[in-house]
């Protein structure tokens, strides 16, 4: 399972990419790889991806971010601000999981 | 609010005066400027959200309670600055768009 998450710069997301991580290795969850990159990159790396989610301070860039996604047939979504804004790891998990239908 | 949580609440914040921006422009574009004027009071709205996060941190400095700065805390700052120019540009595109409009 294999989780993109984007943001402008891909730096606050990777903070949050480190406590899905955390939380994936709590549940013991095996074969999980969780990357963060810049939203510019995501046409360039999608391919190695199940899903993708985006954080909400890229928003502006969602029209792109859905483009590429349904031509590559991937979920994405916006991360939801209760999860964001707590940096809840165990929820963005849950997210990424629902959206993979796991 | 934790300090790691302070930041992603500017970032958020920031973010979502940045795309209110752009969405005002786009509206602007389509000749729609009720619409592009309402966003950009939205925009506004969004960054008076993380000023006053902003201005919570600065009160309780002023009182001897030392924030730590942070990696993130500056970056949470780079992206209210560039929201904030981003809304002011888009206020100046929009009076753009409706002088192009007014003349054909």
């Amino acid at each position: 399972m294999k989780i993109l998450l984007a943001c402008v710069a891909g730096m606050s997301t990777s903070l949050l990419v480190e406590k899905m991580k955390k939380e994936a290795n709590k549940r013991s969850i095996k074969d999980v790889v969780i990357k963060a990159v810049p939203v510019e990159e995501i046409k360039s790396v999608i391919d190695d991806f199940d899903v993708v989610l985006l954080g909400p301070q890229a928003r502006f860039k969602e029209k792109m971010v859905s483009k590429i996604c349904s031509e590559k047939n991937k979920k994405y979504c916006i991360i939801p601000y209760q999860i964001y804004g707590l940096v809840d790891g165990a929820k963005a998990l849950n997210l990424a999981l629902s959206l993979i239908g796991k | 609010m934790d300090n790691e949580q302070i930041a992603f609440n500017i970032i958020m914040y920031a973010g979502n005066a940045r795309a209110k921006a752009y969405d005002a422009v786009a509206e602007a574009k389509k000749g729609d400027f009720n619409g592009a004027y309402s966003l950009i009071k939205e925009s506004g709205d969004e960054i008076i959200k993380a000023h006053n996060i902003q201005n919570s941190i600065i009160t309780r400095e002023a009182n001897g309670d030392h924030f730590e700065i942070t990696l993130l805390m500056v970056h949470a700052e780079d992206h209210l600055m560039s929201a904030i120019s981003a809304k002011d540009y888009a206020s100046e595109m929009i009076e753009l768009y409706k002088r192009l409009n007014e003349k054909w």
